[in-house]
């Protein structure tokens, strides 16, 4: 990781409530813009299966992966634990060890693995 | 509306976005402006996002029938964008599966170029009318039921509703079409058309009830539009027709759409006002092109 910052755009290219990605050689980037004009970025894949973020529904601070309906925090890009999540019988869980611990997040480790140029959590002043 | 209604979130979430948005375009079709972020990806993209992040197709092909001109077209899109896999639906159309999301607006353009629109087989809307070959063909069809199923779909595609919609014609009680197990399903006999309704496969299986028996073509479409009116407007969001008529009671439909006559014609007059308002948009062709540097912000 690098301190250094990349003029991808402005913040008007990012509808509100939607989100924009940037190629990368490490995969693509998903750029999030929150309905309070906070921008966040996340490598654009979720922790569950891969699942294209930046196509999710966008409401606050989070998004909702259109794969499998996994809530994804976009400050952390942890999922959120959902109250399915933490009913779920361990047996029946399979290998998704982080699903059947109750109340923990469900993700596995190191994710979002962070990009050379792009920090989660970006600021909305540095972006432009 | 959420701020009026005291959310206690500011923009809501996925489950909430998508039905009040529904709610708002069911109730005010030609003054709500549909809200494309509150709106599942598939809906906005015109297509079925797959596992890998790719996308299927699906052209309507009205009644189940194609011609060899679209069979043509759809080929060349299939060539020409390399698109790995075609497989035949449940639902009597073509599914063009594995293509790339950047590559949606060119298959569209070229599609809708050749005179296909979107099949919707990813909305809460109409879906598919499957038909059997009916009596044009048939030795035992009684009824037209291939262009019985293609009036239908001419008159209910592009209707949004709070669940996958699914319609059947078949020509005669031998019932081909399958139209027990559909949301609306017509079976030709000798004297006119049966009205069934709320049937689905899916998890729960469910037959349809018997609604009433329709003596010509245009009881048919009047009586599916007051059906599918009244489902409309009652149901909840992701609530589909056979759930919805077990809560809401044969009985009551009945009389909505049956025995009440003026309630039947005002559901169909809002029915036919609220569906084709969507149509005016020029296919499907939300997608904009990408930015060609690749450093840049894209969709």
């Amino acid at each position: 990781m690098t301190a250094e910052w990349l003029d991808i755009g402005t913040l008007d290219d990012i509808p509100r409530q939607g989100a924009r990605t940037v190629a990368t050689p490490q995969g693509d980037i998903a750029v999030f813009r929150t309905l309070g004009d906070e921008v966040f970025a996340l490598d654009d894949r979720c922790p569950h299966k891969g699942g294209p973020l930046s196509q999710g529904i966008v409401h606050g601070n989070a998004v909702t992966c259109p794969l499998h309906n996994w809530v994804i925090d976009l400050a952390s890009g942890e999922a959120r634990p959902r109250s399915r999540l933490r009913q779920a019988d361990p047996a029946q869980a399979g290998g998704g060890q982080a699903v059947a611990r109750a109340g923990a997040v469900a993700c596995p480790p190191p994710f979002p693995t962070v990009v050379p140029g792009l920090v989660p959590g970006i600021h909305v002043g540095q972006l432009a | 509306m959420i701020e009026a209604l005291g959310w206690t979130t500011p923009d809501g979430c996925h489950s909430c976005r998508p039905a009040l948005n529904y709610y708002l375009l069911c109730a005010w079709p030609g003054e709500y402006r549909d809200d494309a972020q509150s709106r599942f990806v598939n809906e906005r993209m015109h297509a079925n996002i797959q596992k890998d992040g790719t996308y299927s197709v699906i052209p309507r092909m009205w009644g189940g029938q194609t011609t060899a001109a679209e069979l043509r077209a759809i080929a060349d899109v299939v060539d020409r964008y390399q698109i790995p896999s075609v497989k035949v639906t449940g639902g009597q159309r073509l599914d063009l599966l594995g293509v790339r999301k950047e590559q949606l607006p060119d298959v569209w353009r070229d599609l809708n170029a050749a005179g296909m629109v979107s099949g919707h087989a990813y909305g809460k809307a109409l879906r598919t009318v499957k038909t059997c070959v009916g009596s044009e063909w048939c030795r035992f069809g009684t009824q037209d039921s291939t262009a019985m199923g293609v009036a239908l779909e001419k008159m209910t595609w592009g209707s949004w509703h709070p669940h996958k919609v699914k319609l059947a014609v078949s020509g005669c009680p031998r019932n081909c079409a399958e139209a027990t197990i559909k949301d609306f399903g017509v079976i030709a006999v000798e004297s006119g058309w049966e009205l069934h309704i709320g049937g689905n496969g899916g998890i729960k299986l469910r037959g349809t009830d018997f609604l009433c028996k329709v003596a010509t073509e245009a009881d048919v479409l009047e009586y599916c539009a007051a059906f599918l009116q009244l489902y409309r407007e009652e149901a909840r969001y992701l609530e589909r027709t056979a759930p919805w008529l077990e809560r809401a009671g044969l009985e009551h439909v009945r009389k909505r759409v049956v025995e009440d006559e003026a309630s039947r014609k005002a559901l169909q007059q809002r029915f036919l006002y609220a569906s084709a308002l969507p149509r005016t948009i020029p296919g499907p062709n939300v997608l904009r092109r990408n930015r060609p540097s690749s450093a840049r912000l894209r969709r």
